[in-house]
């Protein structure tokens, strides 16, 4: 008995003096992820009591700027944007900027101060921390800092300094906190992206489209010519081979025509139309007509809106000699063209 | 002789004869049409035919002078002999130079041509080369430029934009530059020009290198960064890769980057593509690699930790020493004064080094007595932020420096933090501690080092 009670209170020593010394090295003047925010109480700027408390489920942005440097006021202007950004998001949202020169309060100004109901803006606190009572109680080093805490009070970010990546890490690790979806990881977010447009895809690209501006102007020779520039970069696109091949189909070239778009793997459904109206029209220009029937009617089926497929058909039907048929397809292509039904009697 | 010379002189009268009785006499009185078999007919026979002349209507170009004389003016002068019926052509902002004038001839034949849109030339590049010398002494040509079609970007007649162009110029780079389109969009740092004037840097033409730009890195972007050339060429202390060729693309993208100063990667990135090696600055001085400086040290100093060299140091040249952004004593001694300390105040308050007491400021206190103040802020001889502070990276908290260079010695620091405070063994004082929860007293006198054994000597 006496052994079991020796054993609770040496237990209880034990962890008593752990938590001591845990407590004790993580008492550095930063804050750290992970922990909880400190409670506080503070007058903002228009004397009013700002508290803030645990368990109010909103998000917590804490701002601290010094009035008088350079890197304050380009943080503020960031965070300005960025909060502004946020509109339906504002109410769970709480801000406060603490500055340490109350005679300077413009680097900050409490806005909007009149949130409109319909559309509520975020409202913001500007604590005068002239005797850095806030700084001593966050452990604040240099200004700017930012710290964000999650609807839970626990600390999500801490971050000194105004560097290259304050816009997109504030904006990052705000949406994380009100869990606005974002396509950055925002573990991520102060990871250096650039513009990439000199890739093989994206030349492959500039010639395709500027093979369909020659198409319009009715080069298509050039047309085609880019088209080719633009396979040979990038020969595995679905895309650019269908594009050459119908361009290919459109002059009368066949042959050509099926042996560019042949085992491409249509994604689309639209593309698996557009597939097999180019292959419908290069097979009626072979002269197997009855194939370029069936190529034909199937695209007509995944895309019962397009006038080019009909068209095409029309002229499969005109071949064959069947003459009634050819025109109501014909007809039918009209209709699709111009929008509405026209008068067949016109027509005939 | 005379013989011989006489059967010549048969031979071409004999000539003159035939062709005056086969040839075809110009008509005195006015025409049904003029191109017939007899007259005028290879202006029909051609592939392009303007269509009055295909349908033998010349009087809708030409009316009779003298019929007798078979002299013909035309129907209409100036720019409406083709106006007339071509108006469309002409009824936008901008006009090309020739249609103003009615001249329209120099691009086109006005009877026929074996060329498209009855050209003089076999294609339009050829032609619009004649007057627009747009590619002389280039190496790299725009794609239309390359294959000649000039109307890809332009109009022929007229347009509603600049230059005859077909699309306003901020929208017709994208109509085939889409990638780049859709990618800008995805960026919230996009250099001005990439947003709506791709020809502020690139001629739409071509260039003697293979991007087009109109000119190479710096002196392009000076064309606008005037401020930037004026630091980089006159600064006390310059930053020689920005003067490079092509040196503002060593840390700078053209177009956008997710982050400000549209920078291609991590600042520090950039900075170690040179500064992770000992780096030349005059013959007699040498500046270490960085790489070392940092190389396992525990304590990283926040912009160093961040990457972001730029929290203290300025790229374009500056005139401060080591390209420092702001004021800061290379001394270990240095007569207080807040200009002295402006890039530590960057970003840490001048209160640290103002405020004789606090509780909150600081953690370098004896009770609450500021410690900073206490070093740094005398008129005479304060210590400067370097005297204990190491800038880069340190293995001792808050960057403290092992030692210092003081004069050939290097004075040691001897720092030891405790939780509640610290204390220091150093060069520059007897040992003290300081002790923000009971403050420590350092006012006893030292107890002399008791000698470990007196050696007489001589």
């Amino acid at each position: 008995m006496k052994f079991k009670k020796a054993v609770i209170v040496i237990s209880v020593v034990t962890i008593c003096w752990f938590l001591t010394v845990r407590t004790a090295k993580c008492s550095g003047r930063r804050i750290s992820i992970g922990n909880k925010l400190p409670e506080f109480s503070a007058s903002d700027v228009s004397g009013n009591l700002f508290d803030y408390k645990h368990g109010s489920g909103k998000v917590f942005l804490a701002v601290f700027l010094s009035s008088k440097q350079e890197n304050s006021t380009k943080a503020a202007a960031d965070i300005k944007e960025i909060v502004s950004k946020l509109a339906a998001q504002a109410k769970r949202l709480s801000v406060v900027v603490a500055v340490n020169d109350p005679n300077n309060q413009t680097i900050f100004r409490s806005e909007p101060n009149e949130p409109n109901p319909n559309e509520p803006g975020v409202v913001v606190h500007v604590v005068a921390d002239t005797e850095y009572k806030l700084w001593g109680k966050f452990g604040i080093i240099a200004t700017p800092t930012v710290i964000i805490s999650d609807t839970n009070d626990t600390v999500l970010w801490v971050q000194a300094g105004h560097g290259y990546d304050f816009n997109p890490m504030v904006h990052a690790r705000l949406n994380q906190a009100l869990g606005i979806a974002q396509e950055i990881d925002p573990n991520e977010a102060g990871r250096v992206r650039t513009v990439k447009n000199a890739t093989m895809d994206a030349r492959a690209i500039r010639h395709m489209q500027m093979a369909k501006m020659l198409q319009e102007k009715g080069r298509i020779e050039s047309a085609i010519e880019q088209m080719r520039k633009a396979r040979e970069l990038d020969p595995n696109s679905p895309k650019l081979a269908l594009e050459l091949g119908k361009l290919l189909s459109a002059t009368g070239r066949g042959k050509e025509a099926l042996e560019v778009i042949e085992g491409i793997p249509a994604i689309s459904r639209q593309d698996k139309a557009e597939l097999l109206t180019a292959s419908g029209s290069a097979k009626r220009q072979l002269g197997e007509l009855d194939k370029a029937e069936e190529l034909l009617i199937q695209a007509s089926k995944l895309d019962t809106k397009s006038g080019r497929i009909f068209f095409e058909l029309g002229k499969v039907y005109q071949a064959k000699g069947e003459v009634e048929k050819a025109m109501l397809t014909y007809y039918r292509a009209l209709t699709l063209v111009f929008g509405c039904e026209l008068n067949i009697s016109e027509l005939k | 002789m005379l013989n011989k010379f006489g059967n010549k002189l048969v031979v071409v009268l004999i000539c003159l004869l035939v062709s005056y009785g086969l040839a075809v006499e110009k008509p005195t009185t006015p025409q049904q049409t003029c191109v017939t078999g007899e007259c005028h007919a290879d202006y029909g026979k051609k592939a392009f035919v303007h269509a009055p002349v295909g349908l033998g209507d010349c009087k809708a170009c030409h009316k009779p002078l003298k019929p007798e004389e078979h002299t013909y003016e035309y129907a209409r002068q100036g720019r409406d002999l083709c106006e007339y019926c071509h108006l469309e052509q002409t009824a936008k902002k901008v006009v090309h130079e020739p249609l103003k004038t009615g001249d329209c001839m120099q691009c086109h034949d006005p009877h026929s041509s074996d060329n498209k849109f009855r050209l003089p030339e076999k294609t339009v590049a050829s032609l619009c080369a004649q007057c627009h010398k747009v590619t002389e002494g280039f190496e790299f040509l725009h794609g239309p430029t390359a294959i000649g079609e000039c109307t890809v970007c332009h109009k022929s007649h007229s347009s509603d934009h600049k230059s005859l162009l077909v699309a306003e110029q901020s929208e017709l780079c994208f109509a085939c530059h889409v990638v780049t389109q859709d990618e800008l969009k995805k960026y919230e740092f996009v250099h001005e020009p990439a947003k709506n004037d791709c020809i502020g840097c690139h001629n739409p033409h071509g260039a003697s290198n293979s991007k087009m730009v109109k000119d190479f890195a710096p002196y392009l972007c000076y064309t606008c960064h005037k401020d930037i050339q004026n630091t980089a060429e006159n600064s006390m202390y310059q930053h020689s890769v920005v003067s490079d060729l092509d040196g503002c693309l060593k840390c700078h993208t053209p177009h956008a980057s997710s982050v400000k100063f549209i920078l291609k990667s991590e600042p520090i990135t950039i900075c170690m593509t040179c500064h992770d090696k000992p780096q030349e600055i005059t013959k007699d001085e040498i500046l270490p690699a960085f790489t070392e400086q940092i190389k396992d040290k525990k304590f990283l100093h926040g912009p160093v930790k961040d990457n972001d060299c730029s929290g203290c140091h300025v790229t374009h040249g500056s005139k401060y020493f080591k390209l420092l952004a702001k004021e800061y004593p290379p001394i270990f001694y240095a007569p207080f004064s807040e200009k002295n300390y402006e890039l530590c105040f960057g970003c840490h308050p001048k209160d640290l080094v103002w405020t004789p007491e606090t509780n909150n400021l600081t953690d370098f206190r004896n009770g609450s007595t500021n410690l900073h103040f206490l070093h740094v802020n005398k008129e005479r001889r304060g210590r400067t932020c370097r005297a204990c502070h190491q800038t880069h990276a340190s293995d001792i908290p808050k960057h403290i420096r092992e030692t210092v260079p003081y004069g050939m010695w290097e004075l040691p620091v001897g720092f030891t933090k405790t939780t509640t405070g610290g204390n220091c063994i150093s060069g520059c004082h007897l040992p003290k501690d300081y002790d923000r929860e009971k403050a420590a007293d350092n006012s006893a006198p030292p107890q002399a080092a008791k000698p470990t054994q007196q050696t007489s000597g001589t």
